[in-house]
């Protein structure tokens, strides 16, 4: 493997190989395809515990995680097994994927209310079960926004709110040209006026 | 003793060279080109002082015709004997004390009983004014030299807030005097010279000139003292404006020592204005409404009716550069007239297309402004703001000037009126009480970028260039500014949960609106400038 110096570069070099998982899966290739499938149930198992989580290690360590980033990247590689997919939702933050989601499905709209309030430590208990929402609905995410995302949100709390607003940004972000019915003010001579009319004693 | 205000120094000025002093009316008019301005201690004694001088100057230089101001523009110098003669034909009328004509006041009020001398000096604390910072009180004797008593008579005539005086005989209630109720607007120049020219448009009684001027217009000082019963008058022109005897004053002095000290005043109503403003005063930038009539489609084609005359005001936070339009432009002449500009920027004008003034001069348009409370009795506060006039801007034959600068001012506006709106409905959605504090964030930091605006606008039209990167600049910055505003306000403190998803959602509309005003800026400004 090239050496990778920057950290960016190894979690992007991590990414990558975790798609790759997936592309092997339909490779069409059997042994490469069994290789990948033994792979990612290996990462899934990896949510078990401390012990099976070792299991996860020779897929995650060979990309060099910095220690502080270690959890982070073995959790976003347990959460890319559950929901394996292919690199088709560039700079699709989580919650873009929910805004489809919940599109679809209303009612999921409180699991991403949940997940804006918890703080990072309960963070991959709530994002395991979003990611099998959205697997559910076969709406994929950026693995590799989602790692950037999660080593921010631990870095401090400013970053975390941060974050959780970006999410939440994106989750409303509007379909199409806002209708901007509350500052529709093309005409702002008549209410503007009403302040500044001379007032004389 | 005599106070003559010709010759005593009590105007305050700054010279060119950072000294500061107070001079007579004399050596303000002489040597104007050393002096930088006139700075009174509040924006409304500036302005109140400049028309005083202003009303002086039209007066000994009259007739001034275009011919006239060119000269005196090239000589960088107004001539000194005029006001020898002036004098001369008008004597004994500068004196504070004269017991016959007191200036700006009127002897017949000191048969009242007079107050103390702290009336006159509006952050006194005197009366019902409610003690807070000044600890004057009703016992304190406040005495004011007669250099400081005639800055604040100047100031009262010009801004006096209205409410009950103390009568002469039975009429107790005034009228705000004239210069609350619009934005002072002064071209400053280089020095004091060239503001005063700047501001001194042709005055020509014997032609009407300015408009609605008459052969008997005359400045306060040249009438003879007033009667003391209140009146409701129309201005007999312009000096007579400028000079406006809003209230009848009179000042009570004394010799304290080797000194002479102004320790008693008597306020009693004065001449109330009976005239359409925007048709004699000509230092204020008018606006009309458009008004929509009940079931017409907005943006149909039927022809806009506009209401009435509105002058622009100062208004906190805002910036009196969104009204750049009324301030700097040409009416265009294609519609109904809807701004009128202050009329010595169309004197300017004139001398820009004259070639007397070089099209590439800039110079500040400072406007001044009191506000006054509901009632329009108490001052809350005195308002001063500058915009960058290039004066190729004020050229008429710059049509594309006025709808770029509309559709910017417009962009800042919608811009403003979504953040303003994103906040109450956060506010609105968690029942709080809604607060101004991304106006107060948003608004102030405007004027520069507009300035540098204003001045790549200037320049890209007289180099006869698209405005486009001008424009362009300006949308960015307000799409920079307000984006770093919403991010303050949405990152300024920690939430969870709902509340996160709430800003979150009204920061993200809040985008959505801002990239689809600017792009509709784009589009607007595309139909007339490419």
């Amino acid at each position: 493997m090239d050496p990778i110096v920057t950290i960016d570069g190894r979690r992007q070099a991590l990414v990558r190989h975790l798609y790759g998982l997936h592309q092997a899966l339909g490779s069409g290739n059997p042994q490469r395809s069994a290789e990948a499938r033994r792979t990612l149930a290996r990462l899934r198992r990896a949510f078990a515990g401390r012990q099976q989580e070792a299991e996860a290690y020779d897929v995650v360590f060979p990309h060099d995680p910095p220690v502080e980033e270690q959890e982070l990247w073995l959790l976003v590689a347990g959460l890319f097994a559950l929901h394996p997919h292919a690199d088709n939702a560039r700079r699709r933050s989580i919650g873009g994927a929910m805004r489809l989601l919940v599109a679809d499905r209303p009612s999921a709209a409180r699991r991403f209310t949940q997940l804006l309030s918890v703080d990072p430590a309960a963070m991959p208990h709530y994002l395991r079960q979003t990611i099998q929402l959205l697997r559910s609905d076969g709406i994929s995410v950026d693995y590799q926004l989602l790692l950037a995302d999660l080593v921010k949100m631990h870095s401090s709390r400013e970053e975390a709110h941060r974050v959780r607003l970006r999410w939440a940004r994106d989750y409303h972000r509007p379909n199409r040209q806002p209708t901007s019915q509350n500052t529709e003010t093309t005409e702002p001579e008549l209410t503007e006026e009403a302040d500044v009319e001379p007032v004389d004693a | 003793m005599p106070f003559d205000l010709i010759e005593e120094r009590w105007l305050p000025v700054v010279y060119l060279n950072g000294q500061t002093d107070d001079v007579g009316l004399a050596t303000l008019l002489h040597e104007a080109q050393q002096i930088r301005r006139i700075i009174g201690q509040t924006p409304p004694m500036t302005a109140a002082l400049h028309r005083l001088v202003l009303a002086l100057a039209h007066s000994v230089y009259k007739p001034l015709g275009s011919v006239r101001w060119e000269k005196f523009w090239k000589d960088k110098q107004l001539p000194p004997q005029e006001l020898t003669k002036y004098l001369v034909k008008h004597p004994g009328r500068f004196d504070l004390f004269d017991e016959t004509r007191p200036f700006f006041q009127c002897p017949a009020l000191a048969t009242v009983a007079a107050s103390s001398a702290a009336k006159l000096v509006p952050y006194r604390s005197v009366g019902n004014n409610t003690t807070l910072f000044d600890h004057t009180t009703s016992k304190d004797e406040v005495t004011l030299t007669p250099a400081e008593a005639a800055r604040w008579l100047v100031t009262l005539q010009a801004y006096d807030p209205g409410g009950l005086k103390t009568p002469y005989t039975k009429e107790k209630s005034s009228q705000a005097a004239p210069a609350n109720s619009f934005g002072l607007v002064l071209l400053e120049g280089n020095n004091l010279l060239e503001t005063l020219l700047l501001n001194l448009m042709p005055y020509n009684p014997d032609d009407e000139q300015p408009r609605s001027t008459s052969l008997t217009d005359r400045p306060v000082w040249e009438a003879e003292p007033p009667d003391p019963e209140p009146d409701a008058r129309r201005p007999k022109g312009w000096t007579d404006l400028l000079t406006w005897p809003s209230r009848r004053v009179w000042l009570g002095h004394r010799q304290a020592g080797d000194r002479t000290v102004v320790d008693r005043v008597v306020i009693t109503p004065g001449d109330r204005l009976d005239a359409a403003r925007e048709d004699n005063e000509w230092m204020a930038a008018y606006r009309r409404p458009e008004v929509r009539k009940a079931g017409q489609a907005k943006g149909g084609t039927s022809k806009p009716t506009y209401g009435p005359w509105y002058p622009i005001r100062l208004q906190e936070h805002r910036g009196v550069w969104r009204h750049s339009q009324e301030l700097f432009l040409a009416p265009t002449g294609v519609e109904e007239r809807r701004q009128q500009r202050p009329a010595t920027l169309d004197h300017v004008a004139r001398m820009v297309g004259r070639e007397a003034i070089p099209d590439d001069a800039v110079y500040t348009l400072r406007v001044f402004g009191q506000q006054l409370d509901s009632k329009s009795a108490v001052v809350h506060q005195a308002l001063e703001e500058s915009v960058a006039a290039p004066v190729a801007l004020l050229k008429a034959e710059y049509q594309v000037a006025g709808p770029v600068i509309g559709h910017s001012i417009e962009l800042a506006n919608l811009v403003g009126g979504a953040l303003n709106q994103m906040e109450r409905d956060y506010c609105a959605e968690f029942r709080g009480l809604p607060s101004a504090s991304l106006e107060l964030d948003y608004w102030p930091r405007l004027p520069q970028p507009f300035d540098r605006f204003l001045l790549a606008l200037a320049l890209a039209l007289k180099a006869d260039q698209t405005p486009s990167p001008a424009a362009k600049v300006w949308a960015k910055k307000i799409r920079q500014i307000a984006g770093q505003v919403t991010d303050r306000w949405a990152e300024g403190s920690p939430r969870l949960g709902r509340n996160v998803e709430a800003v979150g959602a009204y920061q993200g509309r809040f985008l959505g609106q801002l990239d689809h005003f600017v792009h509709r800026y784009h589009g607007h400004l595309a139909g007339y400038i490419d």
